[in-house]
């Protein structure tokens, strides 16, 4: 009798723990999406904070496996290494008891044999902004010493003896005297380290140099990527979807707005304090006169009201990641502009910048919107390749074939004398400089093409070369970084 | 009680320290048995690079070999493997192998003529099995004939498990026997 009373009891407390499982189910993660379709909860702070967590994103991810045995990854594959990584991050950045410690060239050189995992971002990050990403306060001794943030290092060595390094490309900190848990990020490397990985060498390495040169690039890829056919974002060619535009910017009835088409294709709305222009490629400017609020211009408010615009202009592509912050100035007033990027499966969109814009940049003037502008593509779908096709080529392959190209910039670039320099000391300093080797998505929408191409972005000494990833032809040739 | 709950702990560590180790180990090699590799340079004209620190390898690393030299050079690349070594315990370094070695056990598995591109560099990567490796680069030419040479060893798995266990059970016995005491003395 007792026993069966205990068994009623047990299964009364399954089925409330069910029940409670299942209306969290429905309460917390189905409506998610569906409160963001309403206007009402977008004030809360909570909201707003966790969706600027969003906008970092790792250009490329290098895994030691100990030694000199290293994977690089463009995109994360499914390992979720940076969600991972940032739970890490979040443990050690909100200790108390934190060790920061400067480590010398040699410190690091010896870390670098470590088994570890890297995280690089695409430009400097203010380390304030870095940690207000990551929902918390980074304390003022680890921003004093280092202001911005380019690349993180988890280290996973030994559970006794875990750290992480923050660098900015030149100096490394050294954080330690916390305990994280990072089995977690340890499976995903062992199950990286079991599949047929891309591997990835130094520059020192691979190119012979005798001074150090850390930049990792491949020798071979294993890994075929597609074309890509995209479409614009904007349907320049239906009025109707041109006035929903207006009506979201100008929040107004538009018979109070004036609407001019030019003669180029693009459409211009404008009232006395705003003006809209929708080009005939898709790209979207907005600008408007502010007014002073008497605030003063705030780094982290200015890009929180610069995210919360575009949450309520036509919303932020998926994958969007922010890329630069730069300074500015207009009519003696500082302000902020934002360059805000975004991956289309899993690789960075480039273009000619002068020529096509791809990104969202915003201006930020006493914390409000100064101008919008964006270009956005939306894919549709994917080339087929076929097995016939020849193989995607390595970073290696194309600084191979480029390489008397290159180096001639190169040596125009920096002045250098060929008369009063060898051809070794030219090739040295030449290898010395590459810093940087990625794979993106081309826009050459310039010569009416609607598909993005699989490259390679090569930067040397400040110069940006962007390559075709197939037949390593030159598709931009040595802008400036 | 005490005992008990004592016993229970020195089980637990039992469990945890050996996982532990076997992570740390991570394919590194001992420190005591690095070496630096004595190129056998004759001249610079052609340059072998390894990206092994002490010329020590695991079975199934893979290394990077890059032959430097000028531009147009034309290079023989070859590599040779001596399966017919003896790995001494504790004493396993490249200089120890080669002095008793014999010459005729080199097997040729890779030879390959190539010219140095523009950069000057021509890499090749090598996944390796147990054994010596023996890598020549040779520049012939109306200049003469230079030479570079390495070596590099890899040691088999059985091996690198081998120094692993040795390591475990250093630090393990004495936990082990700490708990046969107290079993004993129940």
């Amino acid at each position: 009798m007792k026993n069966i009373e205990r068994i009623k009891s047990l299964l009364l407390a399954f089925l409330v723990f069910t029940t409670i499982y299942l209306v969290q189910q429905l309460w917390v993660e189905f409506p998610e999406s569906l409160f963001s379709s309403f206007a009402f909860g977008q004030e809360s702070n909570e909201i707003k904070e966790s969706e600027i967590s969003d906008f970092i994103l790792p250009e490329k991810y290098v895994i030691n496996f100990g030694g000199n045995s290293r994977a690089i990854m463009y995109f994360d594959d499914g390992y979720q290494l940076w969600n991972k990584g940032k739970e890490i991050l979040k443990t050690v950045f909100q200790s108390k008891n934190i060790k920061l410690e400067e480590m010398t060239n040699s410190d690091f050189e010896e870390a670098r044999k470590k088994r570890a995992i890297g995280f690089y971002f695409s430009n400097d990050m203010h380390t304030f902004i870095f940690g207000k990403m990551l929902d918390l306060d980074i304390s003022p001794s680890i921003i004093d010493s280092i202001k911005q943030i380019d690349s993180i290092f988890i280290y996973l060595d030994s559970p006794l003896d875990n750290f992480i390094v923050l660098s900015n490309g030149t100096k490394y900190f050294k954080i330690s005297g916390v305990s994280f848990d990072y089995k977690s990020v340890k499976d995903e490397i062992d199950a990286i380290s079991r599949s047929d990985f891309t591997r990835v060498y130094t520059i020192t390495d691979l190119l012979a140099t005798s001074d150090n040169n850390n930049t990792y690039i491949p020798l071979t890829v294993n890994f075929n990527l597609s074309q890509i056919y995209v479409r614009k974002e904007i349907d320049t060619l239906s009025e109707i979807e041109e006035n929903n535009i207006a009506t979201l910017f100008f929040n107004r009835d538009l018979a109070y707005i004036r609407r001019i088409e030019e003669s180029d294709g693009s459409v211009i709305y404008v009232d006395s304090q705003r003006t809209l222009k929708l080009y005939e490629n898709g790209t979207l400017e907005f600008f408007r006169n502010i007014e002073s609020n008497g605030e003063n211009n705030n780094l982290y408010l200015s890009l929180k009201n610069a995210i919360d615009f575009g949450n309520t202009h036509m919303g932020w592509p998926k994958d969007t990641y922010l890329y630069k912050v730069d300074e500015i100035e207009f009519e003696n007033n500082k302000g902020y502009k934002f360059t805000f990027k975004y991956k289309l499966d899993g690789l960075p969109v480039v273009s000619d910048e002068e020529q096509v814009l791809n990104s969202i940049e915003i201006e930020m003037f006493n914390n409000q919107v100064k101008s919008y502008r964006r270009h956005i593509w939306e894919a549709i779908g994917k080339v087929t390749l076929k097995s016939s096709y020849k193989s995607m080529l390595s970073a290696y392959d194309i600084l191979d074939r480029n390489y008397s190209f290159m180096k001639a910039k190169f040596i125009e670039k920096n002045n250098i004398d060929i008369d009063l320099t060898s051809a070794e000391e030219i090739d040295e300093k030449f290898k010395l400089g590459i810093n940087n080797a990625y794979l993106a998505y081309y826009d050459n929408s310039t010569e009416g093409n609607q598909v993005l191409k699989p490259v390679w972005i090569i930067e040397v000494a400040g110069l940006s070369y962007i390559f075709d990833a197939y037949d390593g032809y030159v598709e931009n040739g040595g802008n400036p970084r | 009680m005490f005992k008990k709950l004592l016993t229970m702990a020195l089980i637990l560590a039992v469990i945890c320290i050996p996982s532990t180790f076997a992570y740390a180990g991570g394919g590194s090699t001992d420190s005591n048995s690095a070496i630096k590799v004595e190129s056998q340079k004759i001249e610079k004209d052609v340059q072998i690079n390894v990206n092994s620190e002490n010329g020590i390898q695991t079975e199934g690393d893979v290394i990077l070999i890059t032959i430097k030299g000028k531009k147009g050079i034309t290079v023989t690349l070859e590599v040779y493997l001596n399966t017919n070594i003896k790995m001494k315990e504790n004493a396993d370094t490249i200089e120890s192998i080669l002095e008793s070695v014999n010459v005729d056990d080199f097997e040729l598995i890779l030879s390959e003529d190539l010219e140095l591109n523009d950069n000057g560099v021509y890499p090749k990567e090598i996944k390796l099995k147990k054994g010596l490796y023996k890598i020549v680069a040779t520049k012939k030419g109306d200049s003469g004939y230079h030479r570079d040479v390495r070596y590099v060893l890899c040691k088999g798995i059985d091996d690198a498990t081998k120094t692993l266990d040795d390591a475990k059970n250093s630090i393990v016995s004495p936990v082990i026997d700490a708990i046969k005491k107290l079993i004993n003395s129940k």
